[in-house]
């Protein structure tokens, strides 16, 4: 783990060096990402201001939960999403051969190769706004900070199960960029508090697909808000992680590389 | 000492057909027409250390597929492959580490930094230490002539410099076999002679067994010491490049003082004409299978005096494309 942790960082340094390569497009594309993520903090902003607010929940702690989503999906995109990105790249040109080629577990060389420079806006604009949030909650406990921690973890690992099974997607069906959506649709459901949900949803979201885990849970855990769902989320995260390593490592089984 | 050894290696694809235009592609969308394509029909062979061989056959023949099966990269249907000791999709991670590969077609470079930033995460990579790094390093962009272009962004590259930066990729980790798809793929006459040297050094030098497909017959009359040719999935050839090139066929070209009898030649059992050049000149190509060549000259002669003779082999292109059309 630690050689791939270098191996990491050294094509982390190496991928930035490559955006940098163009200087101005890479400043403006991490100003326009940065600017583009605020819109969801801020579009809560304006719901909760001028609606009944979310039963249960300061401004600061729905803040707060904005600020774990945005700490979560920035580290998860900039670390390892890239590999949905590049599997469509690299299958339709037939280019994964050079990552089956390292001495190197697959998938954490293909997630080296995968590093995205941009993301890294994301994920500082997260520890901002959840830092801003934090300073405007009292009450808060070092295990409640562990806890969050923890659970961003384990929120990491939801897009980390996303990312395997869209890029296992990929090498089924060649050229889907469009999985991205999907993400979205994720993120749009795990910015809202559970009690906004119908039941039904609440326990999927809870257990098959535990969205939760990415921002709500964490700022419960935080706040003291401790429930039974917490630990059906974890197991199902470790259980799909697991699930969508299998489905990972037999798809690339049935890669056919392209024509010479 | 045997170093690949090939037994029964079988593989298939499966492909999907539909017709032209519009109506066809909905209908694909629903109903696919499924065609089974066999790249490899079940082939054997084996290459000794310090080989160079070359893998010859036309498009689709299944050239790369075996190279890819060699290299790790797909897994075959069935058969056997032991490479020192290695089956390449079941070892891959440890096996990968002892062979080194160029493919033409894809770069193991980085298109917006210079070559040298790709060489060091090579090394990370593959954990060479700074001391065998340096050193390999060194004497490659020694042999290679690139000490010019290691520190230029990739992308202002010529074709050529960027082919001799991609084998020092390939050869950094001291591997003991190379696998060479298309190496001299668009490259000028100069940058093909310093690859060709390059292969030839390091395959007398470090005893690195060479396997290379190239549809340039320079590359593989040049380099290698054995030939594999592939067709439609299967082994047509596989001996010393020397029983490829040595064949009962000549060409001779033929020059007389005087106007040539084309009615006579014509009708001179085991002598066809390939090319009239003049009245006075003809290229011929004779069967020595049951006659001396001195025999089957002085029948050409009719009686005539020559002016000149040139007698050859016939050309390795010529011997192929008869191979593949067996």
């Amino acid at each position: 783990m630690r050689s791939f942790l270098k191996l990491w960082f050294k094509s982390a340094k190496l991928q930035i060096a490559r955006r940098m390569a163009y200087r101005g497009e890479y400043f403006i594309s991490l100003i326009a990402m940065f600017i583009l993520e605020l819109i969801g903090p801020l579009l809560i902003f304006i719901i909760y201001f001028n609606s009944e607010g979310f039963p249960g929940w300061t401004f600061y702690e729905v803040l707060l939960v904005q600020g774990i989503l945005l700490t979560v999906k920035g580290f998860s995109f900039f670390s390892f999403a890239g590999i949905i990105w590049n599997s469509n790249v690299t299958l339709m040109r037939g280019e994964f051969d050079i990552v089956l080629l390292k001495p190197r577990n697959t998938l954490l060389m293909f997630i080296c190769e995968s590093f995205d420079a941009e993301d890294i806006a994301k994920f500082i604009g997260g520890l901002l706004i959840t830092t801003y949030a934090l300073s405007h909650i009292n009450g808060i406990t070092l295990v409640g900070i562990g806890l969050m921690i923890a659970l961003m973890i384990l929120g990491v690992g939801f897009y980390f199960i996303i990312a395997l099974l869209a890029s296992s997607f990929v090498f089924r069906f060649i050229r889907t960029f469009r999985i991205y959506e999907v993400m979205d649709i994720f993120e749009l459901v795990g910015r809202y508090p559970k009690s906004i949900y119908p039941k039904a949803f609440g326990t999927l979201f809870t257990t098959l697909i535990p969205i939760f885990i990415i921002a709500v849970f964490p700022a419960n855990a935080l706040l003291g808000r401790l429930s039974i769902d917490m630990v059906f989320a974890s197991v199902s995260i470790i259980l799909l992680i697991f699930i969508s390593l299998k489905i990972w490592f037999a798809t690339i089984r049935r890669y056919a590389s392209a024509g010479g | 000492m045997t170093i690949i050894k090939v037994e029964q290696l079988k593989k298939e694809y499966t492909a999907y057909e539909r017709g032209e235009g519009f109506l066809e592609a909905v209908k694909s969308l629903f109903k696919r027409r499924k065609k089974v394509f066999r790249a490899l029909k079940g082939i054997d062979f084996s290459v000794k250390k310090g080989d160079i061989v070359g893998f010859l056959g036309p498009n689709g023949a299944g050239k790369s597929t075996a190279l890819k099966i060699l290299s790790g990269i797909l897994y075959p249907d069935s058969g056997n492959v032991n490479i020192m000791g290695f089956t390449p999709w079941k070892d891959r991670k440890k096996y990968v580490s002892h062979i080194g590969a160029v493919f033409g077609q894809k770069s193991q470079l980085f298109w917006d930094l210079p070559p040298l930033d790709a060489f060091y995460f090579q090394k990370a990579i593959y954990k060479i230490n700074e001391d065998a790094f340096q050193e390999q390093l060194k004497k490659f962009i020694k042999m290679l002539h690139i000490e010019d272009i290691i520190k230029r962004p990739t992308r202002q590259l010529s074709l050529g410099e960027r082919m001799r930066c991609e084998f020092v990729m390939a050869m950094l980790h001291q591997p003991k076999i190379i696998f060479l798809d298309e190496p001299t793929i668009g490259l000028d006459i100069i940058a093909k002679g310093t690859i060709r040297n390059f292969i030839r050094e390091i395959n007398k030098e470090q005893r690195v067994t060479v396997i290379i497909t190239s549809h340039d017959l320079e590359d593989i009359e040049n380099l290698c010491n054995k030939v594999i040719i592939i067709n439609k999935g299967d082994i047509v050839f596989d001996d010393k490049i020397k029983k490829l090139k040595i064949s009962r066929k000549k060409y001779i070209t033929i020059s007389f003082y005087e106007k040539i009898n084309l009615k006579k030649l014509k009708k001179l059992k085991g002598v066809r004409i390939k090319k009239i050049i003049s009245d006075y000149i003809v290229r011929l190509e004779v069967n020595t299978y049951k006659e001396y060549l001195d025999e089957i000259i002085k029948r050409i002669r009719m009686g005539k005096r020559i002016k000149d003779l040139d007698i050859r082999e016939p050309p390795i292109v010529d011997v192929i494309k008869r191979i593949y059309k067996k």
